[in-house]
């Protein structure tokens, strides 16, 4: 163990002494911890094609929110100018050298600088007309925000993952970008399932198997008893019991395990314990 | 900057090799500094579920933060600035009503509440053991910032800038929560001779 910088002789004995003492303690993770998280580390990283789709989702969704803002902003620049509208909906044009131009009656300078203006303006909306659908044609069926989602989303991404208020959320938590947590796993299951702590020491120990929404809340629950004795690493964490519960694997992210301890309040009495095996519902 | 470890890469080249996608490397890393992680932990919360979630919590970050690090500092600065960050989070969670700064840095309150447990049991204390279990208790009863100060340098083996850094207080407060820390210490130790 190398010597930590800053500390003078009777620190080191100090930390020396401190170091002996956690070495003599036998205390260390409960079992299961490792192997949760290691399992979890394995998943993630595994199938590097699977990375490698998960870009490929971030990137389809990348593009489709720039789609959506795209639409969005050309619905809102078409709404925009009144003036351009006003010209396509006015009487026809009088053009600089046709004949109603020089038939009709003799106009300002001024106003001959309109009429090329106009006839400019004109023939840029007559352009943009034949490449986009006419205003009226929008105003008459105004596309609400869910059905522009609706050709630019990819196949799996529900619309209420849609990166909007509080889906926005949902939709950074799909994508990795925030880590469900464990505390939140073990707050919601304290608080709904308190009466299936049993004593530690106990044969059997209960064990719950949740599904957690992207709001954190417990959507699916089954409770099932273990034999602690036989509790081995790779029964934390099995698929058949997210099955039971009617989801498949590729329905769920961050899948694990957690073990809750009520200490006693009782000297003598056991500490409480409580089994979870979880995971999020994508 | 880096040291090899004992057996095998240093951790800096290892978390590279696991940004690379190399499970293997975590797993090196994991086994390496997973019992040290887990009593920064342990000897802050004093509860082994909490310890076991932080655990938990501080490795998958890790795993996940692997791709955007980028070996400036030591790994295990890294690591147990991630650690501490997390103990922060957990503590707000627990006690949203109560900062960590309320606590005095000159440790006088905090001390005079620490458990009196240089006479416990007079009857054992001679035995080494014995002596080691009061040690750590009375590092679990530091006052937070002290026990903060003093676990990292314990078991992250930080210097007092890194202490000072990963806490965000100046380095002479960093310092003096160290020189409390290791006073109290001391003093335990002293009692038991």
């Amino acid at each position: 163990m190398n010597a930590p910088r800053d500390i003078d002789e009777e620190d080191a004995e100090l930390l020396n002494a401190y170091r002996r003492a956690s070495a003599s303690d036998a205390s260390g993770p409960s079992p299961g911890v490792r192997e949760a998280v290691l399992a979890q580390v394995r998943r993630q990283q595994a199938p590097a094609a699977a990375n490698d789709d998960q870009w490929r989702w971030k990137a389809v969704a990348g593009i489709a929110v720039m789609g959506i803002i795209g639409l969005l902003a050309s619905r809102g620049w078409r709404q925009a100018p009144p003036q351009a509208y006003s010209v396509a909906t006015a009487p026809a044009p009088m053009v600089a050298g046709s004949p109603s131009a020089t038939s009709a009656p003799a106009a300002t300078r001024m106003e001959a600088r309109t009429v090329i203006d106009a006839n400019t303006a004109e023939t840029a909306l007559l352009s943009a007309r034949q490449a986009a659908p006419a205003l009226s044609e929008i105003n008459a069926a105004p596309p609400v925000f869910a059905d522009l989602n609706a050709p630019a989303l990819p196949a799996g991404l529900d619309r209420a993952a849609a990166p909007q208020g509080a889906g926005a959320l949902a939709t950074m938590r799909k994508f990795g970008v925030v880590g469900p947590s464990v505390l939140s796993v073990r707050r919601a299951v304290t608080e709904r399932f308190g009466s299936l702590f049993l004593p530690q020491g106990s044969d059997q120990l209960n064990l719950v198997i949740i599904l957690v929404n992207e709001s954190g809340e417990i959507e699916r629950a089954a409770t099932e008893k273990v034999a602690a004795s036989n509790l081995s690493p790779d029964d934390t964490v099995v698929a058949g019991r997210f099955k039971a519960l009617g989801a498949n694997p590729d329905q769920l992210s961050s899948p694990g395990f957690t073990r809750l301890v009520e200490e006693h309040t009782v000297a003598g009495t056991p500490d409480l314990v409580l089994l979870v095996q979880y995971a999020w519902l994508r | 900057m880096f040291r090899m470890a004992e057996n095998g890469a240093a951790d800096e080249v290892l978390m590279s090799r696991f940004a690379g996608g190399d499970v293997l490397a975590f797993e090196t890393l994991y086994r390496r500094h997973e019992l040290k992680v887990w009593r920064y932990f342990y000897r802050s919360v004093s509860n082994q579920a909490t310890a076991d979630d932080l655990l938990q919590e501080v490795w998958l970050a890790v795993s996940q933060a692997a791709r955007r690090y980028r070996p400036s500092a030591r790994f295990t600065t890294w690591l147990f600035t991630l650690a501490h960050n997390r103990l922060v989070d957990a503590h707000r969670r627990a006690r949203p009503m109560q900062s960590l700064d309320v606590a005095r840095d000159d440790g006088v309150a905090w001390a005079d509440k620490l458990p009196d447990v240089a006479s416990a049991d007079p009857a054992n204390q001679t035995e080494s053991s014995q002596n080691m279990h009061i040690l750590l208790s009375a590092v679990s009863a530091l006052p937070p910032e002290q026990r903060t100060a003093f676990l990292l340098q314990a078991e992250g083996e930080f210097s007092v800038e890194e202490i000072a850094h990963a806490t965000a207080v100046s380095f002479e407060t960093a310092k003096s929560r160290l020189r409390y820390a290791r006073a109290r210490l001391q003093q335990v130790l002293q009692e038991q001779v």
